[in-house]
């Protein structure tokens, strides 16, 4: 008798969702180990006060690509993709602000009344963008190429993406060319002249990376986001989640909840066996591991290979990002806007505002105006608030992992009275109806959801942390140089905000070489 | 309009700076009729010396040399034309703490030093260097050969862009990850992954950031990391030095190489526009009036002052107007020049003066760089200022008179978009200069006492008496977006212009600034291989 | 600028010649005298001591102090008695060598490791999840060298009596922790020469006394202090291999070519393939099992020939008396199969010797190969045979008496050559 061989997957957040389906579909018998009592990893749904529920930190879906769904069968789950990205308000102290639908050609609401200038600026840019998606598009959802001891296959295939790029033109690759390494502040005030449209694009080059507006490759970041979202999906995070769940378990994917991974057991340099709290041991050849990469390396027991231990060591991790959630008595209501539901919300003011708050973070400092994502899932789901009551979600960006003098109650209420400050010169009725709110800093974040620097995409963006080098070169094959232990999640190309594909893609890798 | 008598030259070159006066040297010795037109009373540009105060010769603007291309200097006979450069011994560091660091060629005292404050550290520097020395090497090339251009259908430039992806594709995996690393990260993200103690990450990740306007914290500065080790002088690879005579017998020499060769140079003869007319550039017309003719023009100066000054924009493309109102300058140092009374002491280290014959940093932590360039995004000159302060009076008796000194001290970070605006500077000069001083007094308590002398250069006076836009010294920021084939403007980055007879020979163009020589010299023979000349 | 060691206001004091180098950024001798010869035939004939505090060393403590150094280097270390030393190697995770030197195991959970190049930070990184402290001892530990035939007496005769018999009985690659004049002096059979020796090991503080007590000790036996030029005579005699030298190691490597295995290097032998998982044992494993590409021989040079091309030009045959590192090229029929990096007139064998690295198929030894050499500038060949290494090997290096005799000064110290 056969028995299908087995394979481990830790962690059951969409990444190990979509690792588990795939190694499922191709016969594998597949165990998810989740440390937590349900899945969903960083957009697992938390009530974080009675009644009061958010799909974890992740607000989007925006970066859910096509593939994915399509491969993973998660239509039949019920899973829809929206017509367009969800809106956006990005509100002013002293104006209308705009309405954006992130990633989209469409004109940004109010900019045409803004600057008029910028309206003809903003067709002219997504016109000369457009284009570039298709070799994004090849390039995000496959793995990097293996650039060391390269044959010509590997050369060609490197090749197939410079030749689309030279196709583009002399021209417009001698914009692109230029504008990939520059700083967002830069490419942007050459383009626009709208200081909030500028300030809004800017923040979308330096989320989930240590950089300022000013810092080169938010050029590239921002041009990344813009050109390779997606439009999200009906139900956001947690409508995913289920649906990524219902595929895995339709395709005999087994799930040990409440399962902490102890130690990665190996002998010579061949993964062994997963060991947990409890002292089960779990025997499989394969292991995709969807942990952080350092977390991975740490639970290793036995002679680590050294040149991927190296690498692990230095993939940089700094978490920025704080999480407050809040429970409100009534719909939050943005001013200038008291009709108009909203369940996404950016606040920023201009890019040196970005800059100065970017200072703040890098000198490990408190933030006196971090810049904010808000959203509010209770808008389009009746389930995660009372009646009339909303759940908000707020990720604040300035919250440096290693505060100096470190995170104190002191410092989490500062940082609260912050938000707060912010949040409600740009809403109505936010403090008397404030029921209840929970705090978790970047340290707490690397707790709760087992986060290498409390960074929410396990491993920085930036120029020297992306594609071939996303976390590292000798990392961005999915490989720990342990034989069978592959690496499937966030820090992993084409990384976090993908939903699933890094985990989907190290399958497909795991399985091609097994 | 006064006519030139009878002279006809086969090229002008505008701007007697060191890549014009290099130019002008390949040209002549291909047996060429050249005319180098400086505006200042001196060639050099901003490799000058010069006696402001007198007894005293002060390199005024550039103080080391290292990367003029070794190739140059055998091809122009430097060393016959007086060409001499001193090696900087040692670097060093002094700290507030009254601890101080200071590395020297000797290997083993350099590890000694290094493990007060962190033997790991000491045990990787050796590697550190061979490793950037290798990846220097696997470079070079590509500063001495013109840009590779990706767009290019000419199958020559794919061979080279091939040949430069094998090279990559070949390097070792471990110097494939620093290659990639460098060309991507901060300077301090890059020696973060090889030491530990800040003391010795500061002053080595100070050569990331010299003359840009980024911090040792922004991704890109890695890269000039290795621009800076890739300096050569005498065969002894990442050395730098002194020119004896200051930095300005480097121009001196090389201006003596050019007219042996039979060109001619002429200073205090500023020019005011060319002469361009139905796409072609006949020649120049002087401050004075004076018009001379030429087959060709070469512009030696920044590609500002060349198309926006003396060309003008309604004769360009508006698309290349476009693209160059986008390359940035953002002048971000200044200079303050000393002459003393006698040696300066550094509190930390009093006594002999060995540690003090090389280059001297004042940079005492990578969060004091990091301030010094987060004050100037916001207009203001630094209030503790990164400082690389070299003495060579020390090994150059020719600048000062026994006993009493020069001190050459380049500062970062001045910004030349001061609030308020840039004209503000001539009254803030002053205040500039005295944050230098109050910053070096916080290590050699008694400057102020023994100071004779003082020239405080600011962005502003970059500007207007050296010809640099916006006080940038390398004619244009040294950022990725800026370099190789995209330096000045994507499709005009092979010295040609869009102009006719108008070509472009000085540090806008590949491979960037720095006392290398080699875009003046690249420059020259495109000309010549190209028949204009 | 170098620093002194603890022995330099004794050795500078006697280093007439003032013929210094630089040795790990320390001090050495080069030779105390107006030549060298006078060290070299002590350490042959009587006994030589030389100041060998500019080695690396690292201490190494706690229950896992074994399990680490077997992670690390190429042998399993927990099998390693108390009381024993063991040369051994350690390499990269690709199996390339970095470096070559002795562990000593001083206690059950007390290891000592020597190197010529600092490797601590190297051990150190290796030791998460393991329970050992590492302590970088290199500044803290002076010590000496005492090699030649009249070492065992000279060695005892310096400790204090209850240590004598021990040391006296003490094997090849044996450890002792003995005292001297009241300070504890820890003695190890290893040494650099090829020839019965020992090392001695204390504390910084104790260094002069050190010095004192086996100078006074070896008085009667003839015991002179040696610099290291007579050192690397006698390495060379014996085979052995120097690190930069003879090999390049993979941390110092500008190309990959310039990286070998042990297997290339000679040190095969000390790597214990078939135990657990260590660094490099995958890399090591194919080295082994592929065909080497090249290999560490010792050269035997034809004298003859030698003289008889200097004798062409009117000149009598002339060769440094010192050992000569560097390298020149190798050669068979074929062309340039190698290179010969060490060599010396072996005043000993009364040979020509070098020490080079071949392509393994002209290692065999007896294989006639070629070596350059210079005669009045011109690049000429002479003849150099493969030889087994090392070239000098006397007895007494191994041999340790049953029994300690009583009397010092009349026990078998093994025939001379």
């Amino acid at each position: 008798m056969s028995a299908a061989k087995s394979a481990l997957v830790l962690g059951a957040g969409h990444n190990g969702l979509a690792a588990a389906i795939r190694l499922a579909q191709s016969g594998r018998s597949v165990t998810v180990l989740e440390r937590c009592s349900q899945p969903g990893g960083v957009a697992r749904v938390e009530e974080f006060h009675p009644g009061y529920r958010v799909p974890g930190i992740q607000h989007g879906t925006l970066g859910l690509r096509r593939r994915v769904a399509v491969e993973l069968g998660l239509a039949s789950f019920g899973l829809r993709f929206l017509e367009e990205p969800a809106a956006v308000f990005v509100p002013q102290l002293d104006g209308a602000g705009l309405v954006v639908r992130p990633g989209a050609d469409a004109l940004p609401l109010g900019l045409a009344e803004r600057a008029p200038d910028d309206e003809r600026a903003w067709k002219d840019w997504r016109r000369e963008l457009a284009p570039i998606r298709s070799v994004l598009d090849a390039l995000i959802d496959q793995a990097p190429p293996q650039l060391e001891d390269a044959g010509l296959p590997t050369l060609l295939k490197l090749a197939r993406p410079g030749l689309n790029f030279r196709r583009l033109g002399a021209d417009a690759m001698g914009r692109i060319l230029r504008a990939a390494p520059m700083c967002a502040e830069d490419l942007l005030s050459d383009t626009f002249g709208d200081p909030l449209l500028r300030a809004y694009l800017a923040s979308r080059g330096i989320e989930g990376a240590f950089l300022g507006p000013r810092s080169a490759g938010s050029g590239a970041l921002l041009l990344l986001r813009e050109l390779a979202g997606g439009n999200g999906v009906a139900g956001g995070a947690s409508a995913l989640t289920k649906a990524l769940f219902a595929a895995a378990q339709a395709a005999g994917v087994e799930f040990k909840f409440d399962a902490t991974v102890d130690a990665l057991v190996l002998k010579d340099r061949r993964i062994q066996s997963v060991r947990l709290r409890d002292d089960r041991g779990l025997d499989s050849d394969l292991v995709i591991s969807c942990l952080g990469v350092r977390s991975t390396f740490a639970l290793m027991e036995g002679v680590v290979p050294d040149r991927e231990r190296r690498a692990a060591e230095r993939v940089r991790a700094r978490g920025t990002t704080a999480a407050i959630r809040l429970a409100l008595s009534a719909p939050l209501r943005f001013r200038g806007r008291e009709t108009e539901t909203f369940e996404f919300a950016r606040i920023v003011d201009t890019t040196v505002e970005l800059e100065r708050a970017f200072d703040n973070t890098k000198h490990r400092e408190a933030c006196s105006a971090p810049w904010l994502d808000v959203a509010i899932p209770s808008a389009t789901r009746s389930d995660f608030a009372p009646d009339g009551h909303a759940a908000v979600s707020v990720l604040v960006h300035n919250a440096p992992f290693n505060l100096d003098g470190g995170w104190t109650e002191e410092q989490k209420s500062a940082l609260l009275e912050a938000v707060l400050s912010r949040l409600e010169s740009h809403t109505e009725n936010l403090r008397s109806s404030l029921v209840a709110s929970q705090h978790l800093a970047p340290t707490d974040l690397a707790e709760v959801y087992e986060l290498d620097g409390g960074h929410p995409m396990q491993a920085e963006l930036g120029l020297d942390q992306l594609w071939i080098q996303r976390p590292s070169v000798h990392l961005a094959r999915y490989e720990t140089g342990v034989a069978g232990l592959i690496l499937g999640g966030r820090a992993m190309h084409p990384g976090g905000e993908f939903s699933g594909s890094s985990g989907l893609i190290a399958a497909d890798y795991a399985l091609s070489t097994s | 309009m006064k006519q030139s008598a009878s002279k006809s030259y086969d090229a002008i070159i505008v701007g007697g700076g060191h890549n014009g006066l290099v130019c002008a040297a390949y040209l002549a010795r291909a047996g060429r009729k050249v005319l180098v037109l400086e505006k200042r009373h001196l060639v050099g540009g901003a490799a000058v010396s010069e006696e402001i105060f007198p007894g005293f010769t002060y390199s005024v603007c550039s103080y080391v040399v290292s990367l003029l291309r070794p190739w140059i200097i055998r091809d122009l006979n430097l060393v016959e034309h007086g060409y001499q450069t001193i090696p900087l011994e040692c670097s060093f560091s002094p700290y507030p703490d009254g601890r101080s660091l200071c590395r020297w060629s000797d290997a083993d005292e350099t590890r000694r030093e290094i493990s007060r404050f962190s033997t790991r550290d000491a045990e990787i520097y050796g590697t550190y260097g061979a490793t950037m020395a290798r990846l220097a090497a696997f470079a070079k090339p590509i500063i001495d050969s013109p840009a590779p251009q990706p767009a290019s259908l000419d199958p020559r430039e794919l061979l080279q862009l091939f040949r430069l992806g094998k090279n990559l594709r070949d390097l070792p995996a471990d110097l494939l990850e620093q290659e990639l690393g460098l060309m991507t990260m901060s300077a301090v993200d890059f020696l973060d992954a090889w030491f530990e103690s800040d003391q010795l990450k500061a002053p080595m990740a100070c050569s990331g950031i010299i003359g840009t306007f980024q911090g040792v914290r922004s991704p890109g500065t890695a890269y000039v990391l290795l621009h800076h080790y890739m300096g050569e002088i005498d065969g002894a690879f990442r050395s730098w030095g002194f020119a004896r005579g200051g930095t300005g017998g480097v121009s001196n020499a090389i201006a003596s190489s050019a007219q042996a060769f039979g060109a001619e140079i002429r200073t205090s003869a500023g020019v005011d526009r060319m002469l361009v007319a139905n796409g072609k550039c006949g020649g120049v017309v002087l401050d004075s009036g004076e018009e001379i003719r030429a087959r060709t023009v070469i512009s030696g100066v920044d590609p500002r002052l060349t198309f926006m000054g003396l060309v003008g924009s309604e004769h360009l493309p508006d698309e290349f107007v476009k693209e160059l109102t986008r390359f940035r300058y953002r002048g971000s140092s200044g200079k303050v020049n000393l002459a003393l009374d006698r040696l300066p002491e550094f509190a930390c280290r009093p006594g002999s003066s060995a540690h003090l014959r090389g280059d001297i940093a004042i940079a005492p932590s990578i969060d004091y760089l990091e301030r010094a360039y987060d004050e100037a995004k916001y207009g203001k000159f630094s209030r503790r200022p990164y400082l690389n302060v070299v003495i060579p009076s020390l090994v150059d008796s020719t600048i000062a008179p026994p006993g009493k000194h020069v001190m050459s001290c380049f500062v970062q970070y001045a910004p030349y978009d001061l609030e308020g605006g840039a004209e503000r500077w001539p009254e803030q000069r002053e205040a500039f200069g005295d944050t230098v001083i109050d910053t070096l007094e916080e290590y050699i308590p008694d400057l102020r006492e023994i100071i004779l002398h003082r020239q405080v250069l600011t962005p502003w006076d970059l500007e207007q008496e050296f010809g640099l836009t916006e006080g940038n010294i390398f004619h244009g920021e040294l950022s990725l977006e800026q370099l190789a084939f995209l330096r000045p403007v994507s499709g005009w980055a092979h010295y040609k212009t869009p102009i006719n007879n108008l070509w472009m020979c000085a540090s806008g163009t590949h491979p960037g600034g720095g006392i290398m020589g080699a875009p003046g010299a690249l420059a020259a023979k495109a000309m010549l291989k190209s028949g204009a000349l | 600028m170098p620093v002194p060691s603890p022995f330099h206001p004794r050795t500078a004091d006697l280093c007439t010649s003032l013929a210094w180098k630089s040795w790990a950024g320390i001090f050495a001798v080069e030779h105390f005298g107006t030549c060298h010869e006078r060290e070299y035939y002590a350490l042959r004939h009587t006994a030589a001591m030389i100041d060998v505090t500019p080695l690396y060393k690292i201490d190494l403590t706690g229950p896992d102090a074994a399990k680490l150094l077997a992670r690390v280097t190429s042998r399993d270390i927990t099998k390693l008695d108390v009381g024993r030393c063991t040369y051994l190697c350690w390499c990269d995770d690709d199996g390339m060598l970095l470096d070559d030197g002795t562990v000593t195991r001083l206690d059950d959970e007390h290891f000592r490791l020597t190197a010529a190049e600092p490797y601590f930070h190297w051990f150190e990184s290796h030791a998460r999840g393991v329970d050992v402290e590492l302590s970088d001892t290199s500044a803290r530990i002076a010590s000496l060298a005492v090699q030649g035939p009249r070492s065992r007496e000279v060695v005892a005769a310096a400790l204090e009596p209850e240590f004598q018999s021990a040391l006296r009985t003490l094997p090849f690659f044996g450890a002792l922790a003995a005292r001297v004049r009241g300070f504890d002096c820890v003695v190890t059979r290893t040494g650099y020469t090829g020839d019965l020796g020992y090392e001695l090991w204390t504390a910084n503080e104790f260094a002069l006394e050190l010095w004192d007590a086996v100078d006074l000790a070896g008085f009667a036996h003839g015991l002179l202090p040696a610099g290291l030029s007579a050192l690397d005579v006698s390495r060379v005699e014996a085979g052995f291999i120097l690190a930069g030298v003879d090999y390049t190691s993979a941390r110092d490597a500008a190309i990959p070519a310039q990286k070998s295995s042990p297997y290339e290097v000679g040190l095969g032998w000390t790597v214990e393939l078939d135990r657990e998982d260590f660094i490099g044992r995958s890399g090591l494993a194919k080295s082994r099992s592929n065909p080497h590409r090249r290999a560490t021989v010792g050269l035997v040079l034809d004298w003859n020939e030698l003289e008889r091309l200097f004798e062409a030009e009117g000149l009598p045959p002339e060769l440094p008396s010192t050992a000569w590192r560097g390298g020149v090229p190798v050669y068979s029929a074929s062309g340039q199969v190698g290179r010969a990096t060490s060599g010396v007139w072996s005043p000993t064998l009364k040979q020509n010797l070098a020490i080079g690295m071949v392509g393994r198929s002209h290692a065999k030894v007896g294989t006639k190969l070629e070596m350059e050499v210079l005669v009045e500038y011109q690049r000429l060949r002479i003849s150099a045979t493969v030889s087994k290494r090392p070239f000098f090997d006397p007895p007494r290096k191994r041999f340790t008496p049953k029994n300690s005799p009583s009397s010092s000064h009349s026990s078998p110290s093994g025939e001379l050559v």
